[in-house]
């Protein structure tokens, strides 16, 4: 499969309007990081396997201002935050040249210990979505859900409140989450705002809990639940506790199929004449 | 010349609460995965090895966040008071020789005039009492910085494990001081052992070409693994937080009514709103800039202007950087584009 992503990805990079080209490449460890191809005669750098966990799609508002077509790599479930990134106009169709790259029913290998990734826990791929080029169908694979005592509900809510507090204690504030969320392209987060200042730089639990909870709250409804910010996550914290609840929650309430997978909006994104609620949230 | 001493291991807790009566003492403590130094006693693990905590040994001369004065206004007029950085002595048990080297460096921007008295007072009231260290995995290269990771500079004792007991040297007189305060634990003089006898380096790459990297700025502004690198990086600030050398910070003002206070907290350059001036200008506009600045810093200005690289090796940065960017590969790179 790698051998026809480096032929793919070497025709377009022979195409005059390409500029680069964004993958995976293999590390002396083994390990996988994002790469970005500029020539043709580099595609033998590239790589798929069951280590490619970053979602390059994150990658591509960096490109915005750029002339050429961009070619990338990416997962069904990637390809998901690339379809909402198309939607909210962040990522120019036309500019973006993709190649699908289908998954096993092995799914990728968990970040630490055995066992699938975060992400790959009921995994649904947009089967729906258009890519230029594929290395196989893709086609949802066979991934297990997420068990429920994963999940913050399964938690006692007399609970809860002191196992969060208990995560975001670990946090450092280096801001790593915010910044390899594909959904954080805001061109000024309100956490870098200087004037007004929302957020102090003091390290309490306050300003963690702010933090954290208004990056979740933000996210609902566009988090593919990739996993990503808690992968990079140096100090540990189970970001993807709140995450999981929060998509679900979404997906309950709103009878949402789950971001990107269709071409419906995210639910906080619009509004339905039809909403039986009163707009304010008071009495009318 | 001082000879090793030997404490057993099952004294470690009667050690710590001799240490405790009179100072305040800090440790590596670990919680689960989480490794971090902590003021003891403190829920959870002692971790005594060749482990670096989380967070750098900067943060305790250096803290994450410092109240610098309170200011309150009675009747119209203002009344400023100082806040006392340290009120206790202190030491530090089981810190690495890469940590320990960092103090070099910072010495040399918060000890230089104009002093930073905060931090000369944590500096002064502090004893490190370091451990020998094996390395710890693929990210160390101390060694190629100078540093000796079992019997590191700048300690003032250090310890070293031997199956059953600790094996105690002290380096300088406040080392002294801490191992006759122990005397009551010293089992026998450890004779002629030495932890460079018992334990042998495992991991430490040894062959990074720091000195290679050139002092021109000139010659590194344009390389192409800037542009490389800047399309790679997030911009997030992992790096610098757990970098034990990156020591720039931002100061605030917080007020509630008629009173506040005056605090300073780290910052990062890999931050838009580092250079953000109030017209909106930016010198160091995209990340590009900004992944230059921060590696610059360390292997090109800080050797410039200090005489010394602003770095020590602990490799921090290439375990939690999200899209593995090696600090260790920039320098091969760099001194590459020297030659």
């Amino acid at each position: 499969m790698e051998a026809k992503l480096k032929k793919i990805a070497k025709e377009f990079l022979q195409r005059t309007e390409a500029e680069c080209f964004i993958g995976y490449e293999k590390l002396s460890d083994g390990s996988v990081k994002p790469v970005f191809i500029r020539s043709p005669g580099e595609v033998d750098r590239l790589v798929w396997n069951r280590e490619c966990f970053a979602n390059l799609a994150a990658y591509l508002p960096n490109f915005r201002e750029k002339e050429g077509i961009i070619g990338i790599a990416v997962k069904g479930c990637d390809a998901r935050s690339l379809r909402e990134l198309i939607r909210t106009r962040q990522v120019d169709r036309s500019k973006i040249y993709i190649i699908g790259l289908p998954c096993t029913n092995n799914g990728l290998k968990a970040h630490e210990g055995d066992g699938i990734a975060e992400r790959c826990f009921g995994c649904r791929f947009p089967e729906d979505f258009h890519y230029d080029a594929v290395l196989g169908p893709m086609k949802t694979p066979d991934l297990p859900a997420r068990a429920e005592s994963d999940t913050f509900a399964s938690i006692l809510p007399e609970n809860r409140y002191a196992f969060w507090e208990n995560e975001i204690e670990k946090c450092i504030r280096c801001d790593a989450c915010r910044k390899i969320c594909y959904a954080c392209f805001c061109p000024e987060c309100i956490f870098e705002s200087q004037q007004p200042r929302w957020l102090s730089r003091r390290q309490g639990q306050s300003e963690k809990f702010f933090f954290h909870s208004v990056r979740a709250l933000h996210l609902v409804g566009r988090c593919i639940g990739c996993g990503e910010c808690e992968r990079a996550c140096p100090a540990g914290v189970r970001l993807m506790f709140l995450n999981r609840q929060l998509q679900k929650d979404i997906e309950l309430l709103f009878g949402y199929k789950g971001v990107g997978v269709s071409e419906e909006v995210p639910p906080l994104l619009t509004f339905s004449k039809d909403d039986p609620d009163a707009f304010s949230g008071g009495s009318e | 010349m001082t000879q090793w001493q030997c404490i057993d291991k099952s004294d470690l807790q009667a050690v710590l609460s001799v240490l405790q009566e009179k100072r305040d003492v800090f440790a590596p403590v670990e919680q689960g995965n989480d490794l971090r130094l902590r003021m003891l006693p403190a829920e959870g693990q002692i971790f005594l090895g060749s482990r670096k905590p989380l967070l750098p040994l900067k943060m305790l001369f250096l803290p994450e966040v410092e109240d610098l004065f309170s200011i309150s206004i009675k009747n119209t007029s203002p009344h400023i008071s100082p806040v006392e950085p340290i009120t206790k002595e202190r030491v530090v048990l089981g810190v690495l020789g890469c940590d320990i080297a960092t103090l070099e460096i910072l010495d040399r921007v918060f000890l230089e005039e104009p002093v930073d008295e905060s931090y000369r007072k944590r500096r002064e009231q502090t004893t490190l009492i370091a451990m020998a260290c094996t390395g710890e995995g693929s990210e160390c290269f101390c060694t190629s910085l100078g540093i000796d990771p079992l019997q590191p500079n700048g300690a003032d004792a250090v310890l070293a494990e031997e199956g059953e007991t600790y094996l105690l040297k002290p380096l300088t007189k406040k080392g002294k001081h801490i191992a006759e305060e122990l005397q009551a634990f010293i089992k026998e003089a450890a004779g002629s052992r030495r932890p460079k006898e018992i334990l042998s380096l495992k991991y430490s790459r040894g062959d990074v070409p720091v000195d290679r990297v050139s002092q021109e700025p000139g010659k590194l502004w344009d390389l192409p693994v800037w542009d490389d690198l800047s399309a790679l990086c997030l911009g997030c600030g992992v790096c610098t937080v757990l970098c034990p050398t990156c020591h720039c910070f931002d100061v605030e003002d917080e007020r509630r009514g008629s009173s506040g206070k005056r605090f300073r907290a780290w910052d990062s350059c890999m931050s838009a709103c580092f250079t953000r001036m109030a017209s909106g200008e930016n010198p160091r506009p995209t990340t590009r800039e900004r992944v230059r600045q921060r590696f610059l810093h360390k292997l090109c200005y800080f050797p410039r202007e200090k005489g010394m690289v602003g770095c020590v090796g602990c490799g921090r940065c290439i375990v939690h950087c999200p899209v593995s960017i090696r600090i260790d590969e920039v320098i091969d790179e760099l001194a590459g584009g020297d030659i």
